[in-house]
């Protein structure tokens, strides 16, 4: 089975016209502090690589890192790691993921896979811890539009947040919906793609953002 | 599949003189419905079955044969199948074939697999249409047809048809329903699919569902291997008339397992439950609730907003009311004008509690049928008001029978004013009030056994109309 990670993933979903954070793939220990002054700090460092799938588990990633000393501890520290973990420049590895740090906001996980007797389906669910704890999402037959997109996801306990919870503003939830939309047209319009998980994508006021993905083909 | 419910003849293989015995019942059905073709028992010992000469062979029969029941046992077939050879050979007039009869494939026996093949092959190489084996059969109560073998049920004309995977669950609600307060729910078409050899339960779906005499569809089904065909079909239906499934098996059937975090969430229930509602088809969990939604759909109109009112001549029952309203989670309080507050105080006893909080009139046991009337009157007058829950416990100084003829003419006579709002009445209960209830339901206005399963109802009535009031995307 084919798979695109992180990296590629994301350039996916930007090349579909769905929002990703900032980025950019540094290949050196320098490269990674020039392009973490350009992004601005507080950054995160991910390791990319199409073998490293559970970035966390193997202590692949560094999230606050909020200057250039940081960085570069940051990045000796993930490929030190990586090397432990068997990811090295020749099974693969790329370097590092500099990514924006996203603070605030509400996390959902968007997905999609194929059923047997469904065919393509799509889900959203609130994202982050909550997706463990409440073990509640809202499943569509792909493709679906904007509108059926935003009534999956007010079947799930997102619905409090959209009205504004606890004085928070009211959550746009457009942005997310587009993404959901999208994503259930890439589904079924590509007999390829088995599954795909969109984890977490971020709603802020400021709008919305994939911050990884990663894309399984038949 | 209209072979099956328009015949000139219908010959039933495996007809018995014996009432307890299948082949009995189906003619004893098919007479009591008053079938307008000629009626054939065959069988090998001959003698008379309900006044009918019984024919040794399907081929023995001179007259037009266009609908073929089989009741005799699956061992049978290979004769079954010499004699429907025969006759297509002579007259060619079979068009439909009904298998009642059990022990086929589903049974798992090689005989019973290679007897289901062999009847399969033989419809299909001369045309002819197969429902089963192992089915109930159909009914359509407006063109007179029921090759069923239930007893006890009532043919009362309506708009409900249902097709049901299952046939113990087809004829629990048939005989649910003669036993109603009215004597009977009128229905349209009755289809159970058994084995589905031939005719499945989506082509069963789209069927009922496109014929015009079909103002509601109710379907149980346990699970298909096509659910996207299943769930398009009934969607297409949707689209102009009120769907209710009940999809049983909700336990995981083992979730397709994608290996990511979606398929940790995922389970073919609750892809079910999204499609579900994507497609404007209506869930229910039991058959109580399925006779309910059905029966709602086909009398009453669809609630034109969310705003309901609670009428209630009990307190605690009023209360149930409301915890069902809010579990629902799609209703508001209906907040009616200050005109309409003070016509009530008028009209109601002093005690009453009049919209204590909005949208609540609990008008206490002092209120008598004028009481119970008038107050329904006047809250179906206001623009605020989309629909009315109506609770009413039985006291002994309550006249029954005329709150429930007042209640059935202020429904009519606002109708022809051009006043259509659902009205949804729990009147308590058991055999005490069986009258009055009877006396609505003949009206066309549904009777719940309980506040909590009319607000269901109710729900399922306004989830649809939401539906079908979205703009076309």
């Amino acid at each position: 089975m084919r798979t695109l990670d992180e990296y590629p993933a994301l350039d996916l979903l930007e090349s579909r016209g769905i929002p990703a954070a900032a980025r950019e793939l540094a290949d050196s220990e320098e490269a990674a502090v020039a392009a973490a002054a350009r992004i601005g700090y507080p950054v995160v460092f991910k390791i990319s690589a199409p073998s490293a799938l559970h970035k966390t588990e193997i202590g692949g990633v560094a999230v606050g890192i909020r200057d250039e000393a940081e960085a570069r501890a940051a990045y000796r520290g993930i490929l030190e790691r990586a090397a432990a973990a068997g990811i090295v420049r020749m099974s693969g590895l790329r370097g590092v993921l500099v990514q924006e740090m996203v603070k605030g906001g509400v996390e959902f996980i968007l997905g999609g896979y194929r059923d047997p007797g469904f065919g393509p389906v799509v889900m959203v669910g609130l994202g982050g811890i909550f997706t463990e704890l409440l073990k509640e999402a809202a499943f569509r037959l792909a493709p679906v539009d904007e509108a059926e997109a935003r009534r999956m996801v007010l079947e799930t306990r997102a619905r409090v947040l959209a009205g504004g919870f606890r004085g928070a503003p009211p959550l746009d939830l457009g942005p997310l919906c587009s993404a959901i939309a999208e994503l259930s047209r890439m589904m079924s319009e590509s007999e390829e793609i088995a599954e795909f998980d969109v984890n977490p994508f971020v709603l802020t006021p400021s709008g919305g953002r994939a911050l990884d993905a990663l894309f399984k083909y038949r | 599949m209209d072979s099956f419910f328009d015949s000139a003849g219908c010959a039933v293989i495996g007809a018995s003189a014996n009432p307890s015995k299948a082949g009995y019942q189906i003619l004893a059905n098919m007479v009591a419905a008053g079938y307008p073709g000629g009626l054939y028992p065959v069988n090998a010992s001959g003698g008379e079955i309900l006044g009918r000469p019984s024919r040794p062979s399907l081929d023995a029969i001179e007259n037009e044969v266009n609908l073929v029941v089989l009741s005799a046992p699956a061992a049978a077939t290979p004769d079954i199948l010499a004699q429907m050879d025969r006759r297509m050979r002579k007259q060619g007039d079979i068009r439909a074939v009904v298998c009642a009869a059990a022990g086929f494939a589903e049974v798992k026996t090689p005989e019973g697999t290679a007897w289901q093949k062999s009847l399969t092959e033989f419809c299909r190489s001369r045309g002819i249409r197969l429902l089963g084996p192992n089915c109930v059969g159909v009914i359509d109560v407006n063109r007179k047809v029921d090759t069923t073998f239930i007893a006890g049920i009532t043919h009362v004309p309506g708009g409900i048809s249902f097709v049901s995977q299952s046939g113990a669950v087809g004829a629990w609600l048939l005989m649910n329903w003669a036993a109603s307060p009215a004597g009977g729910v009128g229905f349209n078409k009755f289809v159970t699919v058994g084995n589905m050899a031939d005719v499945d339960i989506i082509e069963s779906v789209s069927y009922a569902g496109a014929d015009p005499a079909t103002r509601v569809l109710g379907v149980y089904v346990e699970g298909s291997a096509e659910a996207r065909r299943l769930v398009e079909a009934a969607g297409e239906v949707a689209r102009d008339k009120p769907v209710a499934i009940l999809k049983v098996g909700r336990t995981d059937e083992g979730a397709q397992a994608a290996s990511s975090h979606t398929g940790s969430l995922a389970g073919t229930d609750a892809l079910y439950d999204g499609a579900f509602r994507q497609h404007g088809i209506t869930r229910v969990r039991s058959v109580e609730e399925l006779s309910d939604v059905l029966r709602a759909f086909d009398s009453l109109p669809l609630p034109a907003g969310n705003r309901v009112f609670i009428l209630t001549q009990a307190g605690g029952p009023g209360i149930l009311c409301v915890d069902e309203l809010a579990s629902a989670g799609i209703f508001q309080p209906a907040r009616v004008s200050d005109a309409t507050k003070s016509a009530l105080k008028d009209c109601l006893p002093p005690i009453a509690s009049i919209c204590h909080p909005e949208g609540h009139a609990d008008i206490t046991a002092a209120a008598g049928a004028r009481e119970h009337v008038e107050s329904l009157e006047i809250l179906l007058r206001d623009p605020g008001v989309d629909a009315v829950l109506f609770i009413t416990v039985a006291t002994l100084f309550l006249d029954l029978a005329a709150m429930a003829r007042g209640m059935a003419e202020v429904v009519e006579r606002l109708q022809g004013e051009g006043v259509s709002k659902p009205v949804l009445p729990a009147v308590l209960s058991g055999d005490w009030t069986r009258e009055s209830r009877g006396i609505l339901e003949k009206a066309g206005i549904p009777t719940f056994e309980s506040p909590e399963r009319a607000v269901r109802a109710l729900a399922a009535l306004r989830s649809y109309a939401e539906f079908r009031g979205r703009r076309p995307s």
